[in-house]
């Protein structure tokens, strides 16, 4: 018994039913709160028809989260899958089916399973607060709503209406579920008692009930309401929609599709029949590898972010911040610590760069501004913590500083030295260097031990991962301290070990060398972006090196193949593309491609290259493109779980869905391995060893997994 | 004065011309800008501060209470008070004494104090015909009604009224500024060469002491917005090709036929913001904040609206007799007269050394002493750094505690003359270890 719940029975027949779930900051279905509120309908089948039953949530800012994520990713099988699906609609055919009117009154967010016991209710009312939304999020977890929900909400609003929310999940704002038609009423929460008094006794009457019922129907959609009548109109929407879902998803994921599918089948049936149709659409998603894969990414994510948040931490609330050198990074960062309240200080070495640092700090509150994401008056408050100078004054008074400068071993170490001595001994000191050593650029420091890496991905503001890298010195609290703060800032931090390019960029970058190695074999350039892409990739490597800056990633190659030698070795092309002039990628206009063109071209100096093989006598198919590739990646990730540069093979997959973008549909790099099959890896492995040489030596650690039939999860 | 107030510190912005690059950010990002940049500087935290207290002129219509929106832009608490003054050209030294009364008044210990101008946002206001349209307009019901009154608009109702203009024009003599300086001019007898000769100074004077290196410390470099192109940390009207030659060939602006009064030997329409730090010495001493130095006396004073020129004149003789401050103009070690033109500030002059204005004028026996030409506005004045006039007078305080300190002097008087008819001094020094 969960105790969840509680019924509370007021005059005129009000019911109160109100969910608490004990020891939680949220409402959560999970199965035992869903069987306690079974019971709970249960003793309700006995109200009368001029009751009213309210269904109320007590915590803060939440009506229902929905269902408990952790119990979905539990779910066995296809049957289980299916059998969980049934309780739920079962459940909530009972709540649709009590004698009594039904209100769901929401007041914060509605999410997911919390939406669909809300459509099972007579009537909605939602509060006009911030925090009140709907949503039916299921389909970014790679399933679909199942407790009846795709069902009701198409019944509700119409086909055209509903579809984009549950083929996206994004969240409906209380004044737009009033305005499409999914709740009856919006109330001002201070009021909301009164108001639901008020409807209440309105629905028990007739033409005061008809005209609510009226009027839902006229706030949905006119034209296209008479469109879904046909059958013929039907289709139309669902096969634009189709069309415009595999756009996006190129067919790697099949929750929007099956959806579309679903609902597809809808016309004709029974309500019965349509609830059986989703739960065997769920339990089929359920089964497949793609939510499987996006429920442990998203599992491990929240795990990370919690864990964050428990990290005691020695930066207060409201802090002084600096970050030293105000580039791309530096004035990315300034607008992401800006944002969250605490003043920042750049310092950099010249009055243009520190405007620079304005600039690109700028511009992100300027696209948030332009997306309605932020108001004018947080706008220019954030702009407003931003002050800069060309010493180090003030830096007394600083909690956290962030290096930011050149990425040059020397400089940073100098700059570091420099630093400390206005620095108050107990502020941290953190390096957001991509590649370099942390316990080298330590050896400048007088107490080492408030120093670690704080890898930040560009752009800041739209990569959720933060690598906190421990130097030899480093103290567990300064970890701590980072954790906690990365966490704070909406970032996801991932503690990883000293090695050259940490990570990420150690991963990455044997993947995009070997791209460039294919194109100086004499592969098509848009070819082998095109492969990746569609592997799933948010874009090809050979772009995705343009928009990172050629020479960005030229240092970070140079430096992993003086750290890992002949693995790593920066191939002729990238050398040659190099020594040309002003061939930067985008911040220059051309790299791989021309940037400036309207349509994309490829940069035919490239394509000509003296290093280039230039005959086309040998043909590359996507499949030699991807596993030329993706062996690499998959092969060095193995090696980095064999040194311990991470300790758990889901964050390593987490850390690149979220620092490259590697598909999450995928699972990362090492669910990927496995689902090839460990053994078929290191055989092709061996192949291409032979063939290509010593990059592709299959590393001990997969080999040893291969020979004892294990895979990453079982260590 | 009961006490000596203690300037802790101070910082303004490059002073910078109107329409020109600091022409989109509003008076109180500027005012705002400076007091983030001071926290860093300084040992007090925002907890500390009991109020902020601001001059504006314009006072913008998105911030009616100009002081409390800069309070809340320098991310202080919501607790701390905020309130706007407005003296005309005094406003910035108003906001200072204002907050010196409450401080020796035991209202508040600590207090942010200054003024901020954005000339380039005064707006442009529609003229009576265009508004008695509009207003018709709102209220005609019927479609024929609303057409006749668009069909009755013309040309003429589109002259906007500039606020700027009209502010700088006084209702009462109706004379502006610049004609009141004519008349002061002629009742003084300045000519137009000593006015373009002392305009050239103002400019020589502020270009050495850029090349002294004298404003770098009293300027904080800001980022311009709509787009934070650049940083700018320096006054943008000194003009370094300015000569005598270019200055006499300027024609009179506001008295076209007699006149001696060029845009040349006026004052600059600028944009810009000074902020200060102010306590009670012992606070200050109590918390061993490093003291910039002390207000010690003040007077305001009152005068006919057409000479409104010759104010510093009758203040500065109010606030000789005051306790705490010298006796005499010459213990004063430098000064500044705000160079709202240049004959303006030689007529002042004039009239501090002139037996005859000062008996008659002040009822003294003795004149009030001589202006040292070599004492006053060493570091160059408005003409050359321009006025942004809600500011000047708390960067004359600014500039003058600064000039002191790195000359090893101690006292100062800062005096403004005022539009409408009102003069301001006030006695300020330095102590050194
Ligand atoms: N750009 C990226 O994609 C990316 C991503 C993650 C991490 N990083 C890392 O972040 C750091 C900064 O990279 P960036 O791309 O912002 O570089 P950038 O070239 O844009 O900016 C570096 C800034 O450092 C300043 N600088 C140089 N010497 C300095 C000194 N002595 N004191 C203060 N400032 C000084 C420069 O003037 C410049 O403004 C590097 O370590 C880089 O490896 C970059």
């Amino acid at each position: 018994m969960s105790n969840a719940w509680s019924l509370i029975k007021e005059e005129g027949g009000i019911i109160k039913c109100i969910f608490d779930l004990p020891g939680e900051k949220v409402n959560k279905f999970s199965f035992a709160v869903m069987q306690e509120f079974a019971e709970i309908l249960e003793e309700l089948k006995t109200a009368k028809t001029t009751d009213t039953l309210i269904i109320m949530s007590a915590k803060e800012g939440i009506f229902i989260a929905g269902a408990d994520i952790n119990e979905i990713s539990q779910i066995k099988d296809k049957e289980d899958a299916y059998e969980k699906s049934k309780l739920g609609q079962k459940i909530f055919n009972s709540l649709e089916n009590l004698p009594c009117k039904t209100i769901a009154y929401i007041h914060g967010a509605c999410m997911g399973g919390g939406m669909e016991c809300a459509l099972a209710c007579d009537y909605r009312i939602i509060s006009d607060d911030e925090t009140s939304k709907c949503a039916l999020p299921e389909v970014k977890l790679g399933i679909l709503p199942a407790w009846g929900g795709t069902w009701r909400f198409s019944q509700l609003i119409g086909l055209s209406a509903s579809l984009p929310y549950m083929l996206t999940g994004r969240n409906i704002p209380a004044k737009k579920a009033f305005k499409i038609g999914l709740c009856d009423a919006i109330v001002a929460h201070e009021y909301s008692q009164s108001e639901l008094q008020r409807f209440c006794q309105q629905i028990h009457e007739n033409s005061p009930h008809k005209a609510i019922l009226k009027k839902r129907k006229k706030r949905t959609n006119l034209f296209m309401r008479s469109l879904e009548r046909n059958s013929l109109g039907k289709d139309f929407i669902l096969n634009q929609a189709l069309k415009s879902t595999l756009k996006q998803s190129h067919g790697h994921y099949p929750s929007p599709e099956k959806i579309i599918e679903l609902l597809k089948s809808y016309p004709g049936k029974s309500s019965s029949e349509a609830m059986e149709l989703e739960a065997q659409a769920f339990s089929e998603l359920m089964q497949g590898e793609v939510c499987q894969n996006i429920l442990k990414i998203y599992l491990a994510n929240e795990e990370l972010k919690s864990h964050g948040k428990t990290c005691p931490t020695s930066i207060p609330k409201k802090s002084h911040m600096a970050v030293l050198g105000a580039g791309i990074m530096g004035g990315g960062l300034a607008w992401l610590i800006s944002s969250k309240g605490h003043f920042v200080r750049m310092k950099d070495i010249s009055q243009e760069a520190l405007a620079g640092g304005y600039k690109a700090g700028f511009k992100i509150y300027s696209s948030l501004f332009k997306k309605r994401r932020i108001k004018k008056g947080a706008m220019s408050l954030g702009m407003q913590r931003i002050t800069s100078s060309l010493d180090y004054k003030g830096f007394e008074k600083v909690d956290l500083v962030v290096e930011a400068v050149v990425e040059n071993m020397d400089l940073k170490k100098t700059v570091l030295a420099e630093m400390e001595s206005s620095l108050p001994q107990q502020s941290i000191i953190a390096s957001n260097t991509s590649a370099l050593s942390i316990s080298t650029m330590a050896e400048s420091l007088k107490y080492p031990e408030r120093f670690a890496g704080f890898h930040f991905f560009n752009p800041v503001n739209r990569m959720p991962l933060v690598e906190v890298i421990p130097g030899k010195k480093t103290s567990p609290e300064t970890i701590s301290s980072l954790c906690h703060f990365a966490q704070s800032l909406g970032k996801t931090p991932i503690v990883v070990k000293d090695v050259p390019g940490f990570l990420v960029n150690r991963i990455l970058l044997p993947y995009i060398n070997e791209s460039v190695r294919l194109v100086e074999e004499g592969a098509d350039i848009k070819m082998v972006d095109k492969s990746l892409s569609d592997f799933g990739m948010p874009m090809g490597p050979l772009f995705l090196s343009d928009e990172v800056g050629l020479d960005v990633g030229y240092k970070v190659a140079k430096l992993l193949e003086k750290a890992y030698g002949e693995r790593m070795k920066v191939c002729a092309l990238l050398e040659e593309i190099h020594s040309y002039e002003g061939v930067l990628g985008k911040k220059s206009g051309i790299g791989f491609y021309h940037h400036n063109a309207r349509k994309l071209k490829v940069n035919q100096k490239i394509e000509g290259a003296k290093n280039r093989k230039q005959d086309a006598s040998t043909q590359f198919t996507s499949e030699d493109i991807i596993n030329r590739t993706m062996l690499l990646l998959i092969n060095e990730a193995a090696l980095c779980i064999e040194e311990g540069v991470i300790a758990k093979a889901t964050d390593l997959d987490l850390a690149m869905v979220m620092g490259i973008g590697f598909p999450p549909f995928r699972g990362g790099p090492l669910s990927y391995a496995q689902s090839i099959g460990i053994s078929k890896v290191v055989e092709m492995l061996n192949t291409y060893h032979e063939k290509y040489g010593m990059r592709y030596k299959p590393s001990q650690y997969l080999i040893s997994l291969s020979q004892d039939n294990k895979n990453f999860n079982q260590i | 004065m009961k006490g000596r107030i203690a300037i802790i510190d101070g910082l303004r912005t490059p002073f910078c011309k109107a329409g020109g690059i600091l022409q989109h950010t509003e008076a109180d990002d500027l005012a705002a800008h400076l007091i983030n940049e001071m926290f860093w500087r300084q040992k007090v935290t925002r907890d500390d501060v009991d109020e902020v207290i601001f001059g504006n002129v314009i006072q913008p219509v998105h911030a009616p209470n100009i002081a409390r929106v800069i309070a809340l832009k320098s991310g202080l608490p919501h607790s701390t008070l905020a309130h706007s003054v407005q003296r005309n050209c005094a406003s910035g030294m108003e906001a200072i004494t204002t907050a010196a009364s409450k401080i020796l008044g035991g209202e508040a210990n600590l207090i942010i104090a200054g003024g901020t101008e954005s000339m380039s946002r005064a707006p442009l206001l529609l003229n009576d015909k265009m508004k008695a349209c509009l207003e018709a307009l709102l209220k005609a019901r019927s479609l024929s009604a609303k057409i006749k009154i668009l069909l009755s608009i013309r040309p003429g109702h589109f002259k906007p009224v500039i606020a700027l203009l009209k502010g700088l024009t006084d209702p009462v003599c109706g004379l502006n500024m610049g004609q009141t300086a004519e008349r002061i001019a002629r009742e003084m007898a300045v000519q137009r060469d000593e006015q373009d000769a002392y305009a050239l100074e103002s400019h020589h004077r502020a270009i050495k002491a850029y090349e002294e290196g004298f404003f770098e410390s009293e300027i904080s470099a800001i980022a311009p917005t709509p787009n934070y192109k650049a940083l700018i940390n320096q006054d943008d009207g000194i003009r370094h090709d300015l000569s005598i030659e270019k200055l006499k060939k300027m024609r009179p602006y506001f008295d076209r036929a007699c006149g001696s009064v060029t845009i040349g030997n006026a004052c600059q329409i600028t944009d810009g913001a000074v902020a200060l730090f102010l306590s009670s010495e012992e606070y200050a001493k109590e918390r061993n904040l490093n003291i910039l130095g002390y207000l010690t006396g003040y007077a305001y004073c009152g005068l006919e609206p057409e000479r409104m020129g010759l104010g510093p004149v009758y203040s500065t003789a109010k606030l000789l007799k005051q306790e705490g401050t010298p006796d005499k103009l010459e213990d004063y070690d430098l000064m500044e007269i705000n160079e709202a033109f240049a004959a303006q500030v030689l007529a002042c002059a004039k009239a501090f050394s002139s037996k005859e204005f000062c008996k008659n004028h002040l009822g003294l026996d003795e004149p009030l002493g001589i202006v040292d030409p070599n004492k006053l506005n060493i570091h160059g004045g408005s003409i050359a750094l321009g006025h942004p006039v809600g500011a000047t007078g708390a960067r004359l305080v600014l500039t003058l505690l600064r000039a002191l300190k790195t000359k090893g002097l101690n006292r100062g008087m800062a005096s403004l003359c005022v539009g409408g008819g009102l003069g301001a001094s006030l006695s300020l020094e330095v102590d050194h270890e």
